[in-house]
């Protein structure tokens, strides 16, 4: 049974590694800033499910997608490169092409660190929507806010500087929100972090 | 830049409503604090800002919530390690602490019109 496409949910497809975590928490918290709902492999923990499957559902049920592929790079230790963010990229735009009818209205905003860099190993994706944050975190929220603002045609949303603030603010009461859970940051699953995401702007934004 | 939130919240056994960047302001029911949180949000959002009135109970969690022109926060996906509710009194509380580390006013403001 085809799952339904949710008009306000965003598909996150980039590395969950601790290095690339100032631009997750940034994207994350921009998503729910504007008003929509950040959906991503992590979110399930069904380890009956195969993980590829997981994807897929979270894909079909996703209007909008944020792919960032600055993580593409040779492995220090194996020497290969990871593929895993343009394969459900490739699924993103699969599901769009190929889907029942009401998936054509897939989205999806492509992020490297660099604009023109994915010419050098996925130049077949030349014509999306390709953007640079160049490691930024703060350059990450303005990018993903102006696509989805654009593309999603709301309006009254808050401008990127405002959600640069209101996330500078959110970084100062993050340690005393975890201290008061009793948790470390890097210990937030990817729903709990969401979830104090989605409060904190509740109560502070 | 401005917060778009104004708090009201229970303090020393009167209502503060609180903007950022501004001084709170004393009521003595929840009702009048209530009311002219209401007051200020309108004016903001006249003004194409937008902004949010959030009353909180005594341990910080919202009580009441309302939006002048502002997106709605969505719920994410349930199904998280932590209760949704822990987190919401983990929140509230670090946000009431901040907000009663602020100095208040002499009560002067009570029944003010």
């Amino acid at each position: 049974m085809p799952t339904r496409v949710r008009s306000n949910h965003v598909f996150i497809n980039c590395p969950f590694d601790a290095s690339y975590r100032p631009i997750f928490d940034a994207i994350i918290f921009t998503v729910y800033a504007l008003g929509f709902v950040a959906r991503c492999a992590l979110e399930e923990d069904d380890a009956a499910e195969f993980r590829f499957s997981k994807i897929e559902r979270i894909i079909e049920g996703c209007r909008f997608g944020i792919n960032d592929l600055s993580a593409v790079a040779l492995d220090k230790t194996t020497g290969l490169p990871r593929f895993n963010m343009p394969l459900e990229l490739g699924l993103f735009l699969g599901c769009k092409r190929f889907g029942l009818k009401y998936q054509s209205k897939k989205r999806c905003l492509i992020l490297d660190s660099d604009r023109y860099r994915y010419r050098n190993f996925i130049s077949d994706i030349s014509g999306q929507d390709i953007h640079a944050h160049a490691g930024d975190p703060e350059q990450a929220i303005r990018e993903v806010r102006d696509w989805l603002q654009a593309t999603s045609k709301r309006r009254s949303l808050p401008g990127g500087g405002e959600i640069i603030e209101q996330y500078r603010r959110f970084q100062e009461d993050l340690p005393d929100i975890c201290a008061a859970l009793a948790l470390e940051h890097s210990k937030l699953t990817f729903l709990d972090l969401s979830t104090t995401i989605a409060e904190w702007l509740r109560t502070s934004r | 830049m401005a917060t778009k939130t104004v708090h009201v919240y229970p303090s020393e056994g009167a209502w503060a409503v609180k903007k950022g960047g501004k001084r709170a302001k004393i009521f003595v029911t929840k009702r009048e604090a209530i009311e002219g949180a209401r007051a200020l949000a309108v004016r903001e959002e006249k003004k194409s800002r937008g902004a949010q009135v959030v009353v909180h109970g005594s341990s910080g969690r919202i009580q009441e919530l309302r939006m002048y022109g502002m997106p709605k926060v969505q719920d994410p996906p349930k199904n998280g390690r932590l209760p949704s509710g822990r987190i919401a009194k983990a929140v509230g509380k670090v946000v009431l602490e901040r907000l009663r580390s602020e100095p208040l006013p002499p009560r002067a403001h009570s029944r003010a019109k």
